[in-house]
């Protein structure tokens, strides 16, 4: 009995000490798995990709013979994946190995790459670009090619979007190599979009640096009103912040974009909308220079979203008596017509004579007359009485109808008596 | 007294016994799972210890939080590359029930760019885990529309080539088949460019293509490997298949950076295949290189006893003008080609007026903003030719170009 309970004890113990490994191998898993005193590969790469700014003070002399290992490594890990793109493995590894790269082994890699490497190109240009700027920027456009001189921009935008404060401040810097100062205004477009939800502040402070205005800003504010067109509290800061620039154009776009892409389904936020566009159009707030612009972008978005008739009244009530109509205006008429023939014409037969009920016309006939409907191109014709503009719609209706068909062109000239 | 010390010695290495085998089975498991994690290899769900749900509903709820917080910061945009880098670090963590209780808590904005890229992040951890599951879900509304399946694939594929084309084949729609295949044929490719057509012949018709168009890229730098080609080339029966090699070639410059010779002509002339191919495949080398340096090819083109059509010069020149106006346009007023920039006027001209321009202000389009320039350079360099086509233009036309000329000059 003695031996056999020896014997027990024994298998009792062997029992609890594997037993105690089968536990302590689970608790070194649980361990590991909360993340305890291990750091994986991937979070130490991001800690290192991280702190790419400090990175930049590093001094490490590029070697050819370093950068054509990591170039190789980097091309390996291209090839073996089958879409890169949404290859979140390999692209931390990319990052890996790039954040162990100099400035000068990071150009010496750039140097290699072609066209066919899109993403890796990206990732060893931004990498670059956060070491040194001016130098990786003024690279990518030297290299003379459709492909890299958009890439500057796309890695500037990269840049800016990792770190906006340190992107943008180099923007600022007075020691801009030529080529790049050049580039500015390209640099802070695509910069600029993101950064609105991230800090309005910084976003809207930005816009007024293009020295171009508009042209240079290409339609950022409309792409924003257009994006936030359905978010209240954005819009509200967007008029806020389009009415306080001092130009008169930033609203006008604004206004333009945000009533083409307000949701259907806010439509009586809409219409509130509109009234308080118009009470702020009918009050002094615009320079009086600035509003047949203003007013007509606004009445040519009322009209985009079917709100003609008051629209259209309003607009006549303050212009009948001008021979122009500014070109949003203009555009927005000639859809309406193309979309409500019927509706227009009627509109057209209400209005009495005017300036601008001449110039409406002339512009709907240059809109029939685009898409080959030359008789009721030549029926609005009949209705403009101001001869100058007259001549001008006559001389559009011959230019579209010669082109398409210039015997019948020929044949309405000599119908008509008119000689071109 | 030898009594109680040989019991304190029992005793004492017991207790080491006991703590040694503690000690050491903690170390491999904990090592065994930092391995697991670092090669993002999917965790042994079916012997989760006791412990592993507190910590993981802690860890979990933390890992949500903080890609929320990522998420919410980008708003309606993209993440930043820096950002996408640190949603990866926290996903590819993940178990298959983070995967999904994650794909539940994106909201329903995954046109939200933010939001696309966290669901294709999951699906790819998801097919790290359980590619077949993963495929199955990628493949359904809402997510079918925004192509997951090739996140799934993208993770399947490093670890199991061979699966994804017999899923791909047995399950996979026509679209699905063609893309896997091209991912799937240059991977064999890549692997073993000897064997690789027999594989996909075999295995998976669908990558021949893919590997076809990488041999081609692979056998694009000498004349030897060349020729090689082109004897591949010509043992295949798909007339199809032989041009999309052929582009494939052709394209070569633009995937690998090198210069490809137009000699590449006379070669394949060479290897016997027939007049009309050598035509196609001459044709898209031009169109190639048009593409990729347009100033280069139009310079060669337009060299004395060059027998490009001029036509084909002019079309050249008017890609090059879509993507750089400026350049292109001065490049042709200095190399003696105003004639170019003329007939493009023109022709751009005709057609806005002819569909409807409505010229006024400030050109915001692109197009109309690089006609008018062209224009201006246009008159600069022949004014009285430039004058005279102006005047056959409706007078609010001819206005608008007056009105830029004005303003190119202030």
């Amino acid at each position: 009995m003695p031996r056999d309970k020896r014997l027990l004890l024994r298998a009792a113990g062997l029992l609890g000490l594997v037993s105690l490994a089968w536990l302590g191998d689970r608790a070194g898993h649980s361990l590991a798995r909360a993340g305890w005193f291990h750091q994986t590969s991937v979070s130490a790469k991001t800690t290192r990709i991280e702190s790419s700014p400090a990175e930049s003070q590093r001094t490490t002399q590029a070697t050819a013979g370093q950068a054509a290992s990591a170039l190789k490594r980097l091309r390996a890990i291209v090839a073996a994946s089958p879409y890169l793109g949404t290859d979140w493995d390999a692209q931390a590894e990319i990052n890996s190995i790039l954040a162990k790269l100099s400035a000068d082994e990071l150009a010496a890699i750039y140097e290699e790459l072609d066209s066919g490497s899109v993403i890796l190109a990206r990732k060893v240009g931004l990498a670059w670009v956060a070491k040194d700027p001016s130098a990786a920027l003024s690279a990518m456009l030297a290299k003379r090619s459709r492909y890299h001189s958009f890439n500057a921009v796309v890695i500037f935008g990269e840049w800016a979007a990792n770190d906006p404060s340190a992107a943008l401040a180099w923007l600022d810097s007075t020691d801009l190599p030529p080529e790049l100062a050049e580039m500015k205004a390209r640099f802070r477009r695509r910069a600029l979009p993101g950064l609105l939800e991230r800090d309005f502040d910084l976003a809207t402070s930005e816009l007024s640096k293009f020295e171009r205005g508009a042209e240079d800003s290409r339609g950022l504010l409309e792409q924003w009103a257009s994006v936030y067109a359905g978010d209240p509290a954005m819009r509200e800061r967007l008029v806020k912040f389009a009415k306080s620039t001092g130009r008169p154009d930033d609203y006008a776009q604004l206004n333009s974009s945000l009533l083409r892409s307000w949701p259907q389904e806010d439509s009586q936020a809409m219409l509130e909308y509109l009234k308080g566009l118009r009470d702020y159009l009918n009050s002094d707030a615009v320079p009086v220079e600035a509003r047949p612009k203003v007013d007509a972008t606004a009445v040519g978005a009322a009209i985009h979203r079917e709100y003609t008739g008051p629209a259209l009244e309003w607009w006549m009530e303050r212009y009948s008596q001008s021979s122009e109509t500014p070109k949003p205006l203009r555009e927005s008429v000639s859809a309406w017509v193309q979309k409500y023939p019927d509706q227009a014409r009627q509109w057209f037969d209400e209005q009495p004579a005017s300036p601008q009920r001449d110039s409406l016309s002339a512009a709907v006939v240059t809109a029939y007359a685009a898409r080959g409907k030359f008789q009721e191109a030549d029926g609005m014709l009949q209705r403009i009485s101001d001869p100058k503009i007259r001549q001008s719609a006559l001389e559009r209706l011959d230019f579209a109808w010669t082109q398409r068909d210039p015997q019948a062109a020929a044949a309405w000239r000599v119908g008509r008596g008119w000689k071109l | 007294m030898i009594v109680p010390n040989a019991l304190m010695t029992g005793w004492k290495s017991k207790l080491a016994l006991v703590a040694g085998t503690l000690g050491v089975a903690s170390w491999l498991g904990y090592r065994a799972e930092c391995r697991n994690l670092d090669a993002a290899q999917q965790p042994d769900s079916s012997t989760r210890s006791t412990a592993r749900p507190v910590l993981a509903t802690r860890t979990r709820a933390g890992s949500i939080d903080r890609l929320n917080a990522l998420r919410r910061v980008a708003g309606r945009w993209s993440l930043a590359p820096r950002e996408e880098a640190q949603c990866w670090e926290i996903i590819r963590g993940f178990s298959v029930d983070e995967v999904k209780a994650y794909l539940a808590e994106i909201p329903e904005n995954l046109n939200f760019q933010a939001n696309l890229v966290l669901a294709g992040m999951l699906f790819y951890r998801w097919g790290q885990l359980d590619p077949e599951a993963a495929m199955k879900e990628a493949l359904k509304p809402p997510y079918a529309e925004a192509q997951y399946y090739q996140s799934v694939v993208a993770a399947w594929m490093g670890r199991d080539l061979e699966g994804v084309m017999r899923w791909a084949k047995a399950n996979g729609s026509e679209p699905i088949k063609r893309d896997v295949g091209n991912a799937a044929g240059r991977l064999l490719a890549f692997q073993d460019p000897e064997t690789a057509l027999a594989r996909a012949t075999a295995e998976f018709p669908s990558a021949m293509d893919g590997v076809l168009f990488t041999l081609a890229l692979q056998m694009s730098d000498s004349e030897e490997s060349r020729r090689k080609f082109f004897a591949l080339l010509a043992s295949r029966e798909d007339l199809k298949e032989r041009k999309r090699c052929l582009v494939s070639l052709a394209s070569a410059p633009a995937y690998t950076g090198r210069h490809v010779p137009v000699e590449m002509v006379a070669e394949l002339e060479a290897s016997g295949a027939p007049p009309d191919q050598v035509d196609f495949f001459r044709n898209e080398l031009e169109r190639q290189a048009i593409f990729q340096n347009p100033q280069e090819a139009l310079e060669r083109m337009s060299l004395p006893g060059s027998d490009t059509p001029r036509d084909r010069q002019l079309s050249a020149y008017a890609n090059w003008l879509k993507y750089e106006p400026e350049e292109a346009t001065a490049w042709a007023a200095n190399h003696g080609k105003v004639d170019f920039v003329a007939e493009t006027v023109k022709a751009r001209a005709t057609q806005r007026i002819a569909g409807g321009w409505q010229p006024g202000g400030e050109e915001r389009n692109g197009w109309d903003r690089s006609t008018l320039d062209q224009f201006n350079a246009w008159r600069r360099h022949e004014p009285t030719t430039a004058e005279t086509w102006l005047q056959t233009l409706p007078s609010e036309i001819r206005d608008h170009f007056n009105a830029s000329s004005h303003d190119a000059t202030r």
